[in-house]
């Protein structure tokens, strides 16, 4: 089992303290290791869930993973290098049962995060602005496009059910879904890189 | 658009071949500019799909989510691990140092403490200081023929430190060790940890003195475990030993000399009586288990989550995990309804949306009962046999279906009762369908011996909305007032941890969101008039979500009863839930406790709904006649 880092946590001491009162056979002792680390858990499986209930369940699953296998754990090490080494084991369990599609999509989203964690800088501004970017660039979109994006993404309409609304045939809205998609990625892009260049 | 876009494009929308993914793969390999655009792309793919449960990677949102998820993910959390078997290194005494692992380099951690927390120490704390007053508790346990909880388990290696002893031996006696070697039993002798004692024979008899001289008799015919009340981390005993009642009965002395800790007894199913005292039972039967005890307080240790014990004389509401509940009187069961009617094979009953009528219906008859108690009948079906009837949420459609498998489900306008349409369906029975609002639409478990299929149909064609296939059993549908969502309710039986809640769009089959319940199989579910609140039953408990919020609004429990059916007040402030063996509970749902409990004359209630004013309550029951219940402003006790 690999860490993430080498240096330990500034919280590590209280999370051995817990750790240590858990093992002493103090369960009560776990909630306040899910309160410490609970967000970091959150982040590694929200961004390569993007579902708020998969997210959920996959962090109380890593949790109760961690409280078996707690005796596993090594104090004094990192006790975040370590939950976030469950979570990653946990996630990786989950996907083997997925659908092929999904396993192919958690990939391909895995090296996403790793990107995203190997790119240093502050994640948080970073998630703004793409966000920022994504909302204008939705706004920019001609109001069909946009409709056909509420209904596909906000509403979780099929292709099939959009083809019916908008009297299209269902191969067609997936192509006007695609090339809005594309258009999006490069607005974004586009937008991103003016950004840093006005704020280097 | 290149290839690798198309490519993209294709594993966006679940249409990649094997080949096509290589490719992609291969492509990606060789081109560094192709694979930051591929990223780019599944990044807006993963933003975009969080627009639909509004759920992104910004601060705000993972601070919402903290806020709202933080305790919430915790109770989940404790609650999952007070279900399971305890994990290996806590099932067997260890030294404080745990010399297997290193010990820290970080100077910052804080060494063990001198007197190590007990094992949940905090829930018997509270135990402890009403043990000390206690003059001498009595407690005599008997079982049924299941087997009572495993305790942790003991490892046959290691030296078994004693936890009673033996001073009285009465006929067949046997000792057993943990592999089940059958040892002496010696009056005066040991019984370590781990061991069992056996009395055989309906003259044997078995007296045991426990380190703190509580003294336990064991009947004829019983078993009895014995655990050490070892505390992990200085193998010193420091709690009272734990004994799990295999079969037969015993009865307990409990010293109050040692004070300081409960006794502990692990049984199937047990009937607890007591006088007066503090003692904790530890169940993980199936089955009830009764615990009759004038005054004083009960904490349960329940390996299933949320099973709730029913207290005759008594009420006690039990939560989650290790609980402590205090005895309450118990509701006065009502038996005479206010009004009732005689309608045999009655399947459904509403209040008209007026509250003037009650429209009751089978598949063959529709009867509307007026306040003044006269009947208007309509004959809806000239086959012999009742088959399901299903009212629709708005009471604008009755749907019907004789059972016949040559018949078709017949839709009937409300309150005429004309024939508005005809599906080449079949109706099951109960939670198994759903029908919306002006039977806009009508969900089915299909094959309902099946269970693993979903299909919803248009309700004016009956042609096929959508279908889904789950790999978990689809238990119960409701649709929600407005039309717009379909809860699913599903049962992992093979695993149980996968047990939900879906919310569907009816009109797709698109998936809203899901609630997760617990490991239970949900056996009712219906949806308040607001849209807002769904409530679900299981094998003696209710949860109460708040479907926009996802969160659980109440865990109702303190009933060992199989939930048949379920209603809102209109005003979503009672639920009242018809259960199995015949009766119906009403509680509050802001406070999760009952109100009212009835018996409806006959085991299992099929239907029970509220008046619109919220005041009166009509029941089926098979053969029962359907009743009128006032609804109680407070409860009234035995």
């Amino acid at each position: 089992m690999t860490h993430d880092r080498p240096q330990p946590d500034p919280v590590t001491p209280e999370a051995d303290r817990l750790v240590e009162e858990v093992l002493a056979g103090n369960t009560q002792s776990f909630a306040g290791l899910v309160r410490l680390f609970q967000d970091a858990v959150w982040r590694i499986a929200a961004s390569l869930l993007r579902d708020r209930d998969a997210t959920e369940n996959l962090v109380q699953q890593v949790f109760v993973d961690a409280y078996f296998h707690l005796d596993q754990y090594e104090p004094g090490t990192d006790f975040g290098a370590w939950i976030r080494t469950v979570a990653r084991n946990r996630l990786r369990k989950e996907l083997r049962t997925a659908s092929r599609e999904d396993r192919r999509l958690a990939t391909y989203r895995e090296r996403l995060a790793e990107r995203l964690r190997a790119e240093a800088g502050d994640r948080t501004d970073e998630a703004e602005a793409y966000l920022a970017a994504l909302r204008g660039c939705r706004h920019a979109l001609p109001p069909r496009d946009s409709t056909i994006l509420t209904l596909r993404y906000e509403r979780g309409l099929s292709f099939e059910e959009i083809a019916r609304r908008q009297g299209q045939t269902p191969e067609a809205v997936q192509r006007m879904i695609s090339r809005i998609r594309f258009r999006l990625r490069d607005c974004i892009k586009s937008k991103l890189a003016n950004s840093k260049l006005a704020n280097p | 658009m290149s290839r690798c876009d198309e490519l993209s494009a294709r594993l966006l929308d679940g249409g990649l071949t094997d080949a096509e993914w290589a490719e992609l793969e291969a492509l990606l390999a060789a081109d560094p500019v192709a694979a930051a655009d591929h990223l780019a792309l599944l990044e807006l793919e993963a933003a975009l799909r969080g627009l639909r449960t509004d759920f992104d990677l910004s601060e705000s949102t993972l601070a919402r989510v903290k806020d709202t998820q933080a305790e919430q993910t915790t109770r989940a959390v404790l609650a999952e691990i007070a279900s399971r078997q305890p994990p290996a290194w806590l099932a067997r005494p260890q030294p404080a140092a745990l010399p297997h692992r290193p010990q820290p380099a970080a100077p910052q951690r804080r060494q063990p403490a001198a007197a190590p927390t007990p094992r949940r120490s905090r829930s018997f704390s509270g135990l402890a200081a009403g043990l000390a007053v206690a003059a001498a508790l009595l407690v005599g346990l008997w079982l049924g023929s299941t087997r009572g909880p495993v305790p942790p388990a003991t490892d046959p290696a290691a030296p078994a430190p004693e936890v009673a002893r033996l001073t009285q031996a009465v006929g067949a006696v046997e000792l057993l060790s943990p592999l089940g070697e059958v040892l002496p039993a010696r009056e005066g002798g040991e019984v370590p940890a781990g061991h069992t004692l056996r009395t055989v024979g309906s003259e044997s008899l078995a007296r045991v003195e426990l380190p703190d001289h509580s003294l336990v008799e064991i009947e004829a015919d019983s078993v009895v475990r014995f655990d050490a009340g070892f505390d992990i981390g200085n193998g010193t005993q420091t709690r009272k030993p734990r004994l799990f009642l295999e079969a037969g009965q015993l009865t307990a002395a409990v010293s109050d000399r040692a004070a300081a800790r409960p006794l502990v007894i692990g049984t199937g199913v047990a009937d607890v009586l007591g006088k007066t005292g503090i003692f904790v039972v530890s169940s993980a039967s199936p089955e009830s288990a009764l615990v009759d005890i004038k005054a004083g307080q009960v904490e349960v240790v329940r390996r299933d989550l949320s099973r709730p014990l029913p207290i005759d004389g008594g009420s006690a509401f039990f939560k989650t995990g290790l609980v402590k509940a205090v005895i309450e009187p118990g509701l006065r069961t009502e038996r005479t309804p206010d009004r009732s009617l005689a309608f045999p094979g009655a399947r459904e009953a509403v209040f008209s949306p007026d509250g003037n009528e009650v429209w009751i219906a089978s598949s063959r008859q529709l009867t509307r009962w007026t306040r003044d108690g006269g009947t208007a009948e309509l004959s809806l079906s000239p086959r012999r046999n009742d088959g399901p009837a299903v009212f629709a949420p708005d009471r604008s459609v009755l749907g019907t279906h004789s059972g016949h498998k040559d018949d078709l489900l017949t839709l009937w306008s409300l309150p005429g009762g004309e024939a508005i349409g005809s599906l080449d369906l079949k109706l099951p029975e109960g939670r198994f369908r759903a029908l919306a609002p002006a039977a806009e639409w009508l969900a089915l478990v299909d094959p309902p011996g099946n269970r693993k299929r979903l299909v919803v149909h248009d309700g004016r064609t009956g042609a096929e909305r959508f279908a889904r296939d789950f790999q978990e059993s689809v238990n119960c549908l409701a649709a929600s007032p407005d039309g717009r969502t379909l809860a699913v309710g599903l049962s992992d039986a093979g695993r149980g941890h996968h047990n939900t809640i879906l919310l569907l769009d009816p009109l797709s089959g698109e998936r809203y969101g899901s609630l997760p319940t617990q490991k239970k199989g949900i056996t009712a579910m219906t949806f308040a008039r607001d849209g807002r609140h769904l409530a679900a039953g299981f094998n003696g408990v209710i949860q109460v979500w708040d479907v926009r919020t996802r969160e659980l609004v109440q865990t109702i429990t303190g009933f060992e009863r199989v939930v048949m059916c379920l209603a809102f007040a209109p005003d979503a402030t009672l639920v009242a839930a018809g259960t199995q063996d015949g009766q119906v509970w009403v509680w509050s749902v802001a406070q999760g406790r009952p109100t009212q409990r009835i018996e409806v004359g006959s085991r299992g209630t099929r239907s029970v709904a509220f008046a619109p004013d919220g005041r009166r309550l009509v029941t089926v029951a098979p053969q029962a006649p359907v009743s009128i219940w006032n609804v109680t402003d407070s409860p009234s006790h035995e």
